[in-house]
C-alpha cells in the first residue's frame, strides 16, 4: 500500500527527524495500519450513510436474539456498496451491546455461496459451526430436512430451552443455484414455523434474486428486502477517501497523527488528486475501488495518485497489442478492414491471408511471409484471445476456414498503432485507409 | 523494524526501499532479473514487509517470455517468502489444485500424510489449519497460479473464491495470477472482486539485445556475438518478439555466422562479409520461425547437407517439385546412398495400388503400422508398398531424419502419408491445415490412378457450386447468360476463401465419371478407394457413420496440392474451377 518512492519517503522522513526520533517507527506503524484498513479485513473507520437500513437490520436481528422471533431478510445492493460491512457491523454492535450477549444467547452461522457449493457441504459446515459433530456422530439421515431438524433439536436439548441462530448467507444467489434449493427451503421453512427461532440474512448483489427461487421456496420467504445503494456524492467520496487514509485517536502519537491527517487532507484536496478522484468517481461509484486505488499508494504525493489511477485505467488490450510482432499487427489490421468491409461479419484465416497478401505484395518494403508462418501468427492471436472462434471450438472445420470475430475495437487498434515502437509508415498508412 | 527502515534510506542505491528485506538481496534480484526494475519495485511495494497485509490478489499479465513466472519465483525464493506455486496446466481440476496447494505449503514435512480435499469449503478449512500448524499466521502467504487462464475452465466458484482468499480465510494471503490474457477475459458472473492488475511490458529491441548477449558462447568473443545479435534482431524482430524463440534461433544459426572466421576467410571485424555469408541462412530460418517442423539437430543437418549440395551443383528449389517421375532427378536432391530406383518403385506402386486397395486397407495396415515410422525413417527404400508416398518423401527431403527423433519424424513424414497416418491411429481429425505447412518441405503424395481422379473430383465438388456442374460437365452446356456472368464476377474467388463445402457421394461419382476417360464400372474398387482417401484424411466425412446410404464428404486438400496431383494425370484442374474462370 504505501509505496514509498524515494522522494516522498525522504520528505516525510526529513520532517520526521526534526520532531521525533522514533518517527520511522511511527511511519511503519502507519503503514501497517493503513494496509490493514485497505485490505478490507477490518471495518472501515467510519460508516457513512445507510443509517436507515442499518437500523432496520439491527432491529430484525435484535428481535430474533432477544425475543426469539424468526425472520428472513435479503440485503441487496451493488458490489462494493457495503452490504457485508453493514451486516458485519450490525452483528458486532449487537454482540457488544451487553443486553443480549450474542455469544451466550444466540449463535451465528456464516455461509458463503463460494465455499459451500452444494447443500451437503453446507449442512456439514452448519454442523461444524454449531459444534454438533459429536452429537451427530455416525448417524444416518433419511433426508436433508430430517438432518437439519435434528441439528436444531440438538441445540434445544442442551441446557438452554432454545437458542436463536442467525444464518448469514453471503453470495445468496449461488445458494439458489443448488439442486432443489433444499437448504433455502428448509431454512425458510423453519423460519416460518414456530420451531426454533432463526434469522436468515441473505446477502447478494442480484436484484432479481427472488425470481431465482422456486415457488415453494419463495412462498416461505418473508419478502423482506433491504436495498442498499451507494448514492454517495463526490464530496462524500473524497471525504471517505480522507477518512480511509487518516489516523484515528488510538494511534500512539497524537502529534504525528494530526500532522499526518492534515497532510493527507491537504494532498487529497489538491487539484491533481481531486481530478483523479473525480475521474475515478465518474467511472464507478464502487467504494471498494478506492481501496484498490490506494493499496499501492497512500504515497501522499499527487503524482502517486495519478500514477495509480493511470495504472488502474490503462486499457489492457492496447497494451497487449503493443507487444505483438509487426506480422501479427498486419493481420490485426487486415481483420479490421475485413470487419469494416463486411460490417461485422465473421472472417476466416484465408480471407485475412489474402487481405494481407494484397497489402504485402504491393509494398516492396514489406516482407511477405510464408503461409505457414502467417498461420502460426494467427494462432498466436487466437491464444491471446484477441480473436475468437464463432463456433464452440470442437466443430470439424479446418482451421483456415474457421470463422472468427475480432475482439478489438477500431479505436483500440488505432491507439496502439500510435504507440507501437518503430511502426513502419506504410503499415500505419494502410491501417488508416481501408482502400487496398 | 526501525533499523530496517533506516537501511532503506542510508543506502544510496537506486533501490528506493527494501521493505524490511536485506538490501543486498534486493540488489541481487535486480541484477538477476534484467530490464524489469519498475515491475520489481511495484511488486515489492505491493508485497510490503513480511508481516504487512497485501492486496488480496494481484493479476500479472504480459506476453510469452516477458519474465512473469521468472520474476515472481525469483522474488519469492530470494527473499524467502512463504509461497506455493501452482501451474494450472498441471493441476487441471479443482481437486488437484487444492491438494497440490495443501500438500506443498511452505514448511510442510514431505513425509507427512498427503491431504485429500475436493471442495472449496474443505480447502479453506484445511488451509487455515495448515497455516496455523506451520506458524505462518503473521506472515503473508503467497499462492502463485501460473497460466491462470486455465482456471476459467474449472468450476464456476474457483476463480472468484481464489480472488478473495484473504477475505474467506481471514488470513494474510495474497493470490498471484499469472497469465498472457487480459483481465477482462476472466470476468463473468457476479462474484468477482477486482485484483490489482500489473502489466509486464514486452522487451524493447535494446532490452532483447541486452538479454540475448547473456547467451554468448564462451568460446567466442562478446563483440562478435553482439554484432551477430544486432544483425539477427534486425531480421527477426519484425516477425517474432518471443524471447525464447529468438534465443533459440540465434543460437542455432550462430555457428553458420562464425564459419568464415573459423575457416580464416574473414576476420571478426569484417562485418560486411559475415553478413553476406549469413544473410541467406537467416532468410531461410525466417520461414521456419515458430514452426519447429524440424528439430534443431535436423536443422543443423540440413545446413550441412546443403553445403555439400551447393558443392555438387545448384539445387532446384521449387516448393512443389513435379511428381512426374521422369523429371525427378534421383541423384541431385536425395542423399545419394539411400536412393533406390524410385521411379521404378513408384510406378510399381501405382499399378499395384488399385487391386491391393480393394482388400480393405485399414485392418491390414493397422498390423504393420505400430512402430513403423522410425523404421521408415531409417530405411527409406524398404517401405511397405501400402505407403506409396513415403519413399519419395524421404528421398526428396533434403535432410535425413534421425531415427531417434521419432516424434519429429512422424510430424515430418506424417504429411507425406506416413505409416502412422495410414494406420488411422491418429485419433484427431488431421486437417490439411496441420500439414499444409509441412508440404513445403515435403513432396506430393503418390496415389493410385483412380484415387487421383477421385480426389480431383472431390475437390471440384467441394469448391464449385452445384449449379455450375451443368456448365462444366454436360456436353451441351448451352449459353451462359449474361446475368449469371455478372453474379459470378461479384462473388469471385469467394469459394476458395470460404473453404470446402460438403457434397454427397452421388455428386462425387457423377463428376468422377465425367472427368475420367476410361470406362469403368462403379465397383467395390472405386468405393473402397473413397474410404481409403478418407482414412488418409484427404477427404473428410461430414455426416455421421449411421448414414450409410448417402455419405457426405469434404475435400481437405489445398489448391497447390490438387494442382500437383492433377498435373500427374494430365488434367487441367484450373479450367474446371468456378473461381478461376
Amino acid at each position: 500500500m504505501v509505496k514509498k518512492n524515494k522522494r516522498d519517503g525522504s520528505t516525510s522522513r526529513a520532517k520526521a527527524e526534526d520532531v521525533f526520533d522514533s518517527e520511522d517507527y511511527l511511519l511503519a506503524q502507519t503503514i501497517t495500519l493503513l494496509r490493514q484498513r485497505l485490505s478490507q479485513s477490518r471495518l472501515p473507520p467510519c460508516l457513512s450513510g445507510c443509517d436507515e437500513e442499518r437500523r432496520l437490520l439491527a432491529d430484525l436481528v435484535q428481535r430474533t436474539v432477544s425475543s426469539g422471533e424468526s425472520n428472513s431478510v435479503l440485503v441487496i445492493g451493488p458490489r462494493g456498496a457495503g452490504k457485508s460491512m453493514i451486516v458485519k457491523s450490525v452483528l458486532q454492535d449487537i454482540e457488544e451491546s451487553g443486553k443480549g450477549n450474542l455469544k451466550q444467547n444466540a449463535m451465528i452461522v456464516r455461509l458463503n455461496g463460494l465455499l459451500q457449493t452444494d447443500d451437503r457441504i453446507a449442512l456439514k459446515e452448519i454442523t461444524r459451526q454449531l459444534q454438533l459433530e459429536n452429537t451427530v456422530g455416525d448417524r444416518v439421515f433419511g433426508s436433508f430436512s430430517e438432518n437439519l431438524q435434528f441439528l436444531l433439536e440438538a441445540l434445544k436439548s442442551g441446557d438452554q430451552a432454545s437458542k436463536p441462530i442467525v444464518f448469514v448467507l453471503e453470495e445468496f444467489d449461488m445458494f439458489a443455484q443448488h439442486r432443489g434449493q433444499t437448504l433455502l427451503y428448509n431454512l425458510f421453512d423453519v423460519s416460518q414455523s414456530a420451531q426454533s427461532p432463526i434469522c436468515v440474512i441473505g446477502v447478494t448483489c442480484r436484484y432479481d434474486v427472488v425470481e431465482l427461487l422456486e415457488k415453494r421456496v419463495k412462498s416461505r420467504f418473508s419478502h423482506r428486502q433491504i436495498h442498499i445503494f451507494n448514492n454517495i456524492t463526490f464530496t462524500d467520496y473524497s471525504s471517505l477517501c480522507v477518512s480511509y487514509l487518516s489516523l484515528d485517536d488510538s494511534f500512539p502519537s497524537q502529534q504525528f497523527a494530526s500532522k499526518w491527517n492534515s497532510h493527507v487532507k491537504e494532498v487529497v484536496e489538491g487539484p491533481t488528486v481531486k481530478d483523479v478522484l473525480s475521474r475515478q468517481f465518474s467511472l464507478s461509484k464502487d467504494t471498494s475501488v478506492i481501496c484498490g486505488l490506494k493499496p499501492d499508494h497512500p504515497n501522499l504525493t499527487p503524482s502517486d495518485f495519478v500514477e495509480s489511477f493511470h495504472r488502474m485505467s490503462t486499457d489492457s488490450k492496447s497494451s497487449v497489442l503493443h507487444g505483438i510482432s509487426i506480422l501479427e499487427l498486419c493481420l490485426i489490421i487486415s481483420m479490421k478492414h475485413l470487419t469494416d468491409i463486411y460490417s461485422g461479419e465473421p472472417f476466416n484465416f484465408e480471407m485475412v491471408y489474402s487481405e494481407y497478401l494484397k497489402f504485402a505484395q504491393r509494398r516492396s518494403s514489406v516482407q511477405v511471409f510464408d503461409k505457414a508462418v502467417v498461420l502460426k501468427a494467427f494462432e498466436h492471436l487466437i491464444a491471446l484471445e484477441l480473436i475468437r472462434p464463432m463456433d464452440g471450438g470442437n466443430t470439424r472445420v479446418q482451421k483456415e476456414y474457421r470463422l472468427m470475430s475480432l475482439q478489438l475495437h477500431a479505436t483500440q487498434i488505432m491507439d496502439s498503432l500510435q504507440k507501437y515502437p518503430n511502426c513502419p509508415t506504410d503499415v500505419k498508412y494502410w491501417a488508416s485507409s481501408s482502400f487496398t | 523494524m526501525e533499523s530496517m527502515e533506516g537501511k532503506g534510506t542510508t543506502d544510496q542505491q537506486p533501490v528506493c526501499h527494501c521493505w524490511g528485506h536485506d538490501s543486498a538481496l534486493v540488489n541481487y534480484l535486480r541484477q538477476q532479473i534484467r530490464c524489469r526494475d519498475p515491475q520489481i519495485d511495484l511488486l515489492l511495494s505491493l508485497f510490503g514487509e513480511r508481516t504487512h497485509l497485501t492486496p488480496a490478489s494481484i493479476f500479472l499479465y504480459g506476453h510469452t517470455a516477458t519474465g512473469k513466472t521468472y520474476m515472481v519465483s525469483m522474488i519469492l525464493s530470494t527473499l524467502q517468502l512463504p509461497a506455493v506455486s501452482v501451474n494450472c496446466v498441471e493441476c487441471y481440476s479443482s481437486r488437484f489444485l487444492f491438494e497440490y496447494i495443501l500438500n506443498n505449503l511452505p514448511g510442510r514435512d514431505d513425509a507427512a500424510v498427503s491431504v485429500t480435499c475436493d471442495n472449496m469449503n474443505d480447502f479453506v478449512r484445511l488451509l487455515k489449519q495448515g497455516v496455523s500448524s506451520q506458524n505462518l499466521q503473521d506472515q503473508t502467504l503467497y499462492i502463485v497460479l501460473d497460466r491462470a487462464e486455465r482456471l476459467r475452465e474449472m468450476d464456476i466458484n474457483i476463480l472468484p473464491a481464489l480472488l478473495r482468499m484473504q477475505e474467506l480465510t481471514g488470513l494474510n494471503i495474497c493470490t498471484l495470477f499469472l497469465s498472457e490474457i487480459v483481465w477482462e477475459k476472466f470476468q463473468y458472473g457476479t462474484a468477482f472482486c477486482d485484483p490489482v492488475v500489473v502489466y509486464m511490458p514486452d522487451y524493447t529491441q535494446e532490452e532483447l539485445m541486452q538479454i540475448m548477449l547473456l547467451d554468448c558462447p564462451s568460446s567466442q568473443s562478446e563483440d562478435l556475438y553482439r554484432n551477430y545479435v544486432s544483425l539477427f534482431l534486425s531480421v527477426f524482430y519484425r516477425v517474432c518478439r518471443d524471447l525464447r524463440e529468438l534465443r533459440h534461433m540465434a543460437l542455432l544459426n550462430f555457428p553458420k555466422y562464425t564459419e568464415p572466421v573459423e575457416k580464416g576467410e574473414a576476420s571478426e571485424k569484417d562485418m560486411r562479409k559475415l553478413w553476406r555469408n549469413i544473410e541467406p541462412h537467416l532468410k531461410k530460418a525466417l520461414q521456419t520461425v515458430y514452426l519447429r517442423e524440424v528439430s534443431s539437430a535436423q536443422w543443423e543437418e540440413m545446413q550441412r547437407s546443403q553445403v555439400s549440395e551447393d558443392e555438387a551443383g545448384p539445387a532446384t528449389a521449387t516448393p512443389f517439385p513435379p511428381v512426374d517421375q521422369s523429371r525427378f532427378p534421383p541423384g541431385t536432391r536425395a542423399p545419394a546412398a539411400n536412393t533406390l530406383p524410385l521411379h521404378v518403385t513408384g510406378r510399381l506402386l501405382l499399378e499395384a495400388g488399385v487391386p491391393r486397395l480393394i482388400t480393405g486397407a485399414a485392418p491390414t495396415i493397422g498390423n504393420i503400422a505400430p512402430g513403423g515410422t522410425p523404421a521408415l525413417a531409417t530405411l527409406p527404400g524398404a517401405t511397405h508398398p501400402r505407403t506409396p508416398g513415403v519413399p519419395h518423401a524421404h528421398a526428396t527431403t533434403p535432410h535425413a531424419i534421425p531415427a531417434d527423433d521419432a516424434v519429429r519424424s512422424e510430424e515430418l513424414v506424417g504429411p507425406c502419408l506416413s505409416a502412422s497416418l495410414l494406420s488411422g491411429k491418429l485419433d484427431k481429425y488431421r486437417l490439411p491445415g496441420t500439414f499444409c505447412p509441412s508440404l513445403r518441405l515435403s513432396i506430393p503424395v503418390e496415389l493410385p490412378y483412380y484415387s487421383k481422379y477421385l480426389l480431383v473430383a472431390a475437390y471440384l465438388a467441394s469448391y464449385n457450386p452445384v449449379v455450375s456442374d451443368k456448365r462444366f460437365f454436360c456436353k451441351n452446356a448451352g449459353k451462359i447468360s449474361r446475368r449469371s456472368k455478372l453474379i459470378k464476377k461479384h462473388e469471385r474467388a469467394s469459394n476458395h476463401l470460404l473453404g470446402p463445402k460438403p457434397f454427397p457421394m452421388d455428386r462425387l461419382l457423377a463428376i468422377f465419371y465425367s472427368i475420367i476417360e476410361d470406362k469403368i464400372a462403379p465397383s467395390a474398387c472405386i468405393f473402397s478407394q473413397i474410404t481409403s482417401l478418407v482414412s488418409l484424411h484427404l477427404l473428410g466425412q461430414t455426416c455421421a457413420d449411421s448414414q450409410i446410404d448417402m455419405p457426405r464428404y469434404k475435400c481437405l486438400v489445398s489448391l497447390d496440392f490438387i494442382r500437383s496431383v492433377a498435373r500427374t494425370i494430365g488434367f487441367d484442374v484450373m479450367k474446371y474451377l468456378y473461381d478461376f474462370i
